[in-house]
């Protein structure tokens, strides 16, 4: 979900990222500004694939004054309510149409209402535009018997954090005060329609409480709790004296993340290694790289009995992405995924050595043909010639038979020709490249040696 | 008649002559067997607990086979055999199949009890899979506390479920030791029939203290019986790794160098194989340079010894020959040839191998696997060298 001012996003780096978690069909933006028209446009997309075309909406934000608290004492009527940063002023209206003043943004003092009699307030809060000119909120009215009502919590937002390896979620929500929010986690969908009123006996018997640490900032209230892995349902309550009302939840897979991956290469083959959480039995492993793509799973005890994950991605860069799966009552859920960048191998050269030897008299010919997985412009290449039961490890170790600079690519194999000489047998005839970043791969020693 | 070494008493003993064992079952009129020490048993192998009574092969004048026989005591039939040296009961089909000795040595700190666990690890999943091989260990001294099984099972837990490594080898004062003994049966087309060959494996892990002294090397039995030796050189100890690779401390303390053990083990097989100063050992030697996953970053990516060798149903022999000269040439690099030299100069076969048993750097000081797990890098093929030596499996050229 991408949000811009004043326009609708076009693509999904067209503004500001306001959430992206699959799977999800209700976000909050709790940062959208008032007074200005607000493009949002939701793009989708399958795993690793483009966004679809988004569907979009504008609308002005003018929110109106929330936690609305009307106190009737001794014919004194005292409000207090809670506003958007942006609000400039507040207009308060009693149902007989007297304008009520306020003392600051967030407060009215009515001392005119008649003693017993019920009074309904009418609250509008003012913004001013980029223009200049003024808009109005959406009217809030509240009666002063209406206080102690409780209010269902409109929108709750559920977050998977990973801090230390355990399952945790965070819940955030606009604190309403002078209410005590409670949030039950639970398998099953919750029984109750947004706003109905729950008794305390039915609400325990629904799921059990999500406990943990509380923290309050901006007006936001964050329970961030360590919860069983799996998906579940989040929903929550307001609680009254008498009873809980139901708000606005959902649900959230939780599956903490393979962690601690490292890969090894063996030739055409990577070898991947992680550590799994206690909790996880299943991942799953996708892989990319330029010529291809792949996904498989595997089991912690396939992991264990191969030594490790193994994949074929050949010699290019490769991306590959791990995350556990979770098998649940409510269904599949994933962790996040975990990336690996495996950087493309050094530009290889492969030889093949033959050799033609003169009976009798000894020496003869060798023909060196040279290959290069990628463009090179520039290698040296030595080859050399040994005696001895050890194979030549630089240059130095033997005569060199020829050196010379050349042009390699994947369709631009070189033959190089020597004079080979007379040697002694075991001998051995090797190929050394003298470029760096440029690494030679031997063939088999069959080619290489004489004995 | 076929003279192979008993897997327990490494003695050598002919299959057509073997005991058997009763089965301690009742017949009726008669008691069952009563299990009692063989002091035997317990002098040979150090198997303390009682057991059924053994007794000889009938005499029999028919040419054929002897395959059960009536326990002379209780008069019921047994088919268990056991040798008739040590009188340890022996693993089914040890007489139709063929038993070769594995001897696995090194020095101290080499790696030789991991490697071992690894290995039988390796064999149970992945080798049985890739040579649709029937692998299970047999023999196990009759179960009971110290029985293969159970230390096995209690490494392989060590390793791979708790990822924590286990104390050195204990050695063994009187040269006793139970051997690994494991029977690898595996399907094979003859004459256009698919037949099933049995052979018995026997391992015989030794602890490193045991190759520090040239006595101490001569009280191990098991090397002058065995058909093939593996022995692992811990690469720490090579004089030029210190300045190549990253060696651990702990590796640098109580250690000495890998061509001493070798020295002693060949002095012991000349003697007691009564090898002429002219003539080279016969018995096949994989050299094995063990915590292989030291020297990755130092050989780099699509380096030869990181190729992984073809799978496949076979030893892939040129690979080997690769694997072998390269290592040679690193011996060389790390101003360890007098290995080579001692190994050209003294056996007939030897082959050089690059192993991992653990893939990675485990935390000495904390005794700890490397917490992504157990890594295994080629630690099959000296194994599958022997086999293929030994005809169990076949070899390839790729």
């Amino acid at each position: 979900v991408v949000r811009a001012e004043g326009r609708v996003p076009v693509d999904a780096e067209d503004g500001v990222t306001v959430a992206g978690e699959a799977g999800q069909t209700v976000c909050v933006d709790p940062k959208a500004p008032a007074a200005v028209l607000v493009g949002y446009a939701v793009f989708a997309s399958t795993e690793d694939g483009p966004w679809s075309r988004p569907a979009n909406a504008s609308l002005e934000v003018l929110p109106g004054v929330t936690n609305v608290r009307l106190t009737a004492e001794n014919g004194v009527v005292d409000g207090r309510w809670t506003i958007h940063p942006e609000v400039v002023r507040v207009q308060v209206h009693r149902d007989d149409g007297r304008e009520i003043p306020t003392s600051g943004r967030t407060h009215f003092r009515d001392r005119t209402a008649a003693e017993g009699a019920e009074h309904t307030y009418t609250f509008v809060a003012h913004y001013h535009r980029a223009d200049g000119s003024t808009a109005p909120s959406a009217p809030v009215r509240m009666r002063t018997a209406d206080t102690g009502r409780l209010l269902p919590l409109r929108a709750l937002s559920l977050k998977a954090v990973f801090d230390d390896a355990r399952p945790k979620v965070a819940l955030a929500w606009k604190q309403q005060p002078d209410s005590d929010i409670v949030i039950r986690r639970a398998a099953t969908p919750c029984p109750w329609e947004f706003g109905e009123a729950v008794s305390f006996d039915d609400l325990a018997d629904y799921g059990e409480e999500v406990v943990g640490d509380r923290a309050e900032q901006d007006g936001w209230c964050t329970l961030t709790a360590e919860v069983p892995i799996g998906r579940f349902h989040y929903v929550p309550f307001t609680i009254g004296p008498g009873g809980a009302v139901r708000g606005h939840g959902d649900g959230l897979g939780v599956v903490v993340p393979v962690h601690g991956i490292r890969h090894q290469r063996f030739g055409e083959r990577l070898t991947l290694a992680w550590q799994w959480p206690a909790e996880a039995g299943i991942a799953q492993v996708r892989w990319r790289t330029e010529h291809g793509s792949g996904q498989f799973e595997i089991t912690r005890q396939q992991y264990q009995s191969g030594g490790g994950c193994h994949v074929d991605v050949g010699p290019g860069r490769a991306t590959v992405r791990v995350r556990t799966r979770a098998v649940t009552e409510a269904g599949d859920c994933f962790s996040p995924d975990i990336e690996l960048v495996v950087p493309e191998r050094a530009p290889t050269v492969t030889y093949s050595v033959d050799m033609t030897r003169r009976p009798v008299v000894g020496g003869g010919t060798v023909r060196v043909r040279l290959s290069a997985d990628q463009d090179i412009a520039q290698v040296v290449v030595v080859v050399v010639a040994a005696q001895g039961a050890v194979m030549p490890r630089r240059p130095a170790d033997g005569t060199q038979l020829l050196r010379g600079q050349q042009v390699l690519g994947p369709n631009r194999d070189v033959v190089l020709t020597a004079e080979l000489p007379r040697l002694r047998k075991p001998y051995w005839v090797r190929c050394f490249v003298e470029t760096e970043g440029v690494r030679l791969v031997d063939p088999s020693v069959s080619q290489l040696k004489v004995s | 008649m076929s003279n192979v070494s008993c897997p327990y008493c490494y003695f050598r003993i002919d299959t057509a002559q073997l005991w058997f064992q009763c089965t301690g079952r009742a017949t009726p009129g008669r008691d069952r067997c009563k299990r009692n020490v063989d002091a035997e048993r317990q002098r040979l192998t150090g198997y303390g607990p009682p057991s059924l009574p053994t007794f000889p092969l009938p005499e029999s004048r028919s040419p054929l086979a002897v395959r059960t026989a009536p326990c002379p005591t209780c008069a019921t039939p047994t088919g268990i055999r056991a040798c008739p040296v040590c009188r340890t009961p022996l693993p089914a089909n040890f007489a139709d199949s063929r038993s070769p000795l594995i001897g696995m040595v090194g020095g101290k700190n080499a790696g030789k009890t991991v490697y071992t666990t690894v290995l039988a690890h390796e064999l149970r999943h992945n080798i049985r899979r890739r040579f649709a091989a029937d692998i299970w260990f047999a023999g196990d001294r009759q179960g009971g506390v110290g029985s293969v099984s159970d230390w096995l099972a209690d490494y392989e837990r060590s390793l791979f479920d708790e990822s924590s490594l286990f104390e050195s080898t204990v050695s063994t004062a009187d040269g006793i030791k139970v051997p690994l003994v494991l029977q690898w049966r595996q399907p094979r087309r003859s004459f256009g029939r698919e037949v099933h060959n049995t052979t018995t494996l026997s391992f015989y892990d030794a602890a490193g203290e045991d190759m520090t002294t040239q006595e101490f090397v001569n009280a191990q039995a098991y090397l002058t019986s065995a058909d093939g030796l593996i022995v692992l050189l811990d690469p720490f100890q090579l004089k030029g790794s210190h300045d190549r690779i990253a060696v651990p401390v702990t590796s640098t303390r109580d250690t000495e160098p890998p061509i001493n053990v070798l020295t002693r083990i060949t002095e012991l097989l000349r003697n007691s194989g009564g090898v002429k100063a002219r003539r080279k050992i016969a018995t096949p030697i994989a050299v094995v340079f063990a915590k292989f996953d030291a020297f990755f970053p130092m050989l780099g990516d699509g380096h030869p010894l990181l190729q992984l060798p073809p799978g496949g149903p076979s030893y892939d022999e040129a690979h080997g020959r690769d694997t072998d000269e390269h290592l040679r040439a690193l011996l060389t690099e790390l101003d360890a040839d007098d290995i080579d030299a001692h190994l050209r100069s003294n056996y007939k076969s030897f082959r050089y191998f690059a192993v991992s048993s653990l893939g990675a750097e485990p935390d000495y000081d904390h005794r700890r696997v490397d917490p992504r797990g157990v890594r295994p890098f080629r630690v099959d093929e000296p194994l599958l060298w022997l086999l293929g030596l030994f005809k169990v499996i076949e070899r390839s050229n790729s």
